[in-house]
């Protein structure tokens, strides 16, 4: 056991600097690299003005994109270790800081929505293992491969138009995460009133996966059903439900446990479309907002952060499946 | 795989999967959209034109007009204003079903609601919304097609490394798949776009860049399992290069989940690349696109319902029918469910 976490962190180094190799060939295309003049032609899409000649020497003096490559991936990699990305050419606060307050937002609303996701597609799947081939099941597994061909960003126009107060119901707030007054609030009203500020944003991403995990719980229970040990269960007289629910569950839920890690970059980077349509101050929405102002220390820490998050998940949720599955092999 | 399996592998796979494929209704249908969208894209010049399909002027004969540049009509300065020309006498144009083009602009009819001119209204520029979501399909489809076509080529041959070489070379793969996960792709991909200068080319790469790791993990896993199987050894004892062995042998076989893959791999790529034009990062203006049409009628979205609908009704359309496709495939290469 020692043996293999001691080999999953020392694995964390080559991916550190995969990352950070990755995000450098990104920053050779910042204003002012001398790749990014030869890519975007002579002049190209930046105008000349003061202005952007002011960008130009900022982002060149930040990364110090006039010294030799070698010399500007020791720089980033300095950077990188000590988390700082310097300040947002905006705003002229610390990048870091800008992350630290929108990276709580995101999670809330990740979190949530795994939450979410597992409470419903769980009982579906089994559902769907335990009454394969009933006209309902059928109607179900349809339904949720429309819910997933659906862009979320054209459910969310659609609910804000409905159910946002536009000319139809005004039902849920279209933006922020509170109301103008809820720090006035009593806790439980607080509460409530940040998740009727939610629930539009967390149904369109959750819906989506829906199909995805009831199908992979589906397998899963499938086949642990297929067990001599469910059957031995059976044939000890317990009731069907006893069997499914408290036998086979435990172990049809590791292969969707295990699923977990693949939602994990989602769970750090922030859903860039659905958080920018309901203005929620997360990561996605401020690494759009650094896109679209070409604020490039933002966009370089906020790449960089996340990936290095998502690295330390990845490892975190590695170890943890080998604490539910003691039968995994290590190594 | 028992003898006669490896024979109706080689005799007819695709006919069986086929044969399995054609029970499945949904499937069939998803197919069966695919197709019309694919002719409806591919016949976008001949379907939504402001130019017409054959003219008659002047006692000359013009076939074609919308594909071919006549040099005595471009001089009459006709392009582009055919909606202005009335036949005389004797003469006569064949229009195309939808005779607005994508970019033609019609001041007088702006956000003009669905009617008889303009079947599924007008946007904020007067352009008719049909012809652009017509012309929008083929940024969708070949940006979906192209960018999984790289993330296949890129996924297969890097999959198919890590997996018959195993070692430092599997060891390196894997990292290399490791690190994609890490960054955050939909960011990365605004970034670049940002960055680089906007234009059809860059999103295809940039989309398909970021979506190959999951296929080399399914074409590593085939390959870890079929490098073991005997026919892999037999090649290999007769003395074939590593290539030949990995493209000709090997990989034939393990290419089923790939194809997959890659067709659910056309719906993600129409997602993504619906959701960059949503955020005006997709292909410049004034080139239709579908999630153009869609952040455009954000401004217009309390009474420009068709604005909002029709475009959406088309991403949705395209997407449920390739991952229709897609299921159907999965269901039809399995076989532990062919009978």
């Amino acid at each position: 056991m020692r043996a293999y976490i001691t080999r999953r962190l020392l694995l964390m180094i080559p991916t550190f600097l995969g990352i950070s190799l990755l995000t450098f060939v990104l920053i050779q295309l910042a204003p002012g690299s001398p790749v990014a003049a030869k890519l975007r032609g002579m002049d190209g899409s930046m105008k000349a003005d003061a202005a952007t000649a002011q960008i130009i020497e900022q982002t060149k003096a930040l990364y110090g994109l006039d010294k030799p490559l070698h010399v500007q991936y020791a720089r980033w990699l300095g950077r990188l270790v000590t988390l700082d990305f310097g300040a947002s050419m905006k705003d002229q606060r610390p990048v870091t800081t800008k992350i630290a307050e929108a990276l709580p937002v995101t999670l809330q609303l990740n979190l949530l929505t795994i939450l979410l996701v597992y409470l419903i597609s769980v009982p579906l799947g089994v559902y769907s293992a335990t009454h394969g081939g009933t006209r309902t099941n059928t109607a179900i597994t349809g339904a949720l491969f429309l819910l997933y061909s659906l862009p979320g960003f054209w459910v969310a126009m659609l609910l804000i138009l409905f159910l946002g107060g536009g000319e139809y119901l005004n039902w849920f707030p279209i933006y922020g995460l509170n109301s103008p007054g809820a720090a006035a609030l009593s806790p439980g009203g607080w509460l409530l009133d940040r998740l009727w500020h939610l629930a539009m944003p967390l149904f369109c991403l959750t819906y989506g996966s829906f199909a995805f995990l009831s199908r992979y719980m589906r397998a899963g229970m499938l086949d642990t059903l297929r067990q001599d040990y469910v059957r031995t269960a059976r044939a000890y007289g317990f009731s069907e439900r006893v069997v499914v629910w408290k036998y086979a569950m435990r172990n049809s839920l590791i292969p969707v446990v295990t699923l977990l890690g693949g939602l994990l970059p989602a769970l750090i980077g922030g859903s860039v479309i659905i958080e920018t349509i309901f203005s929620l101050p997360g990561m996605g929405r401020l690494a759009f907002e650094a896109v679209l102002s070409r604020d490039y220390p933002l966009i370089m820490g906020n790449v960089a952060i996340a990936s290095l998050l998502t690295l330390a998940g990845l490892i975190l949720s590695d170890l943890l499946y080998t604490l539910v599955d003691p039968r995994i092999k290590l190594g | 795989m028992t003898e006669q399996e490896q024979q109706q592998r080689s005799a007819g796979y695709w006919r069986l999967v086929w044969r399995q494929y054609r029970r499945n209704r949904p499937a069939l249908l998803g197919a069966a959209l695919v197709l019309f969208f694919g002719a409806l894209s591919l016949a976008a010049p001949f379907l939504a034109n402001d130019t017409p399909l054959w003219l008659v002027k002047g006692g000359k004969t013009y076939p074609l007009p919308n594909v071919i540049t006549y040099a005595d009509l471009q001089a009459e300065n006709l392009y582009n204003n055919f909606d202005r020309w009335r036949p005389g006498p004797g003469e006569y144009a064949l229009w195309p079903p939808v005779p607005h083009g994508p970019l033609r602009q019609d001041l007088r009819a702006r956000l003009a609601p669905p009617g008889p001119i303009h079947w599924f209204g007008t946007d904020d520029r007067g352009r008719d919304v049909l012809s652009r979501i017509i012309w929008g399909g083929r940024i969708s489809m070949s940006v979906g097609f192209i960018s999984v076509g790289i993330a296949v080529v890129v996924g297969v041959i890097l999959g198919a490394l890590a997996g018959y070489y195993g070692r430092w070379v599997d060891a390196a793969v894997l990292r290399l798949i490791e690190i994609w996960m890490c960054v955050p792709s939909f960011f990365l991909i605004i970034t670049v776009m940002a960055l680089l200068e906007p234009g059809i080319m860059n999103i295809m790469v940039v989309i398909g860049l970021t979506s190959w790791p999951g296929v080399a993990r399914l074409v590593r896993g085939e390959f870890l399992k079929q490098k073991e199987m005997d026919y892999a050894a037999a090649a290999r004892a007769l003395g074939l290069g590593d290539g030949r062995v990995i493209f000709r042998h090997i990989l034939p076989n393990a290419v089923s989940p790939v194809f997959v893959a890659a067709t659910f791999g056309v719906a993600g790529a129409i997602l993504t690349e619906s959701g960059l034009s949503f955020l005006g990062f997709g292909v410049p203006p004034p080139t239709a696109s579908w999630g153009e049409i869609l952040k455009q009628s954000q401004s217009y979205v309390d009474f420009a319902w068709w604005l909002v609908l029709f475009p959406g009704i088309a991403i949705f359309l395209t997407v449920v029918a390739f991952n229709l496709v897609g299921d159907g495939l999965r269901d039809a290469m399995d076989p532990r469910l062919r009978q």
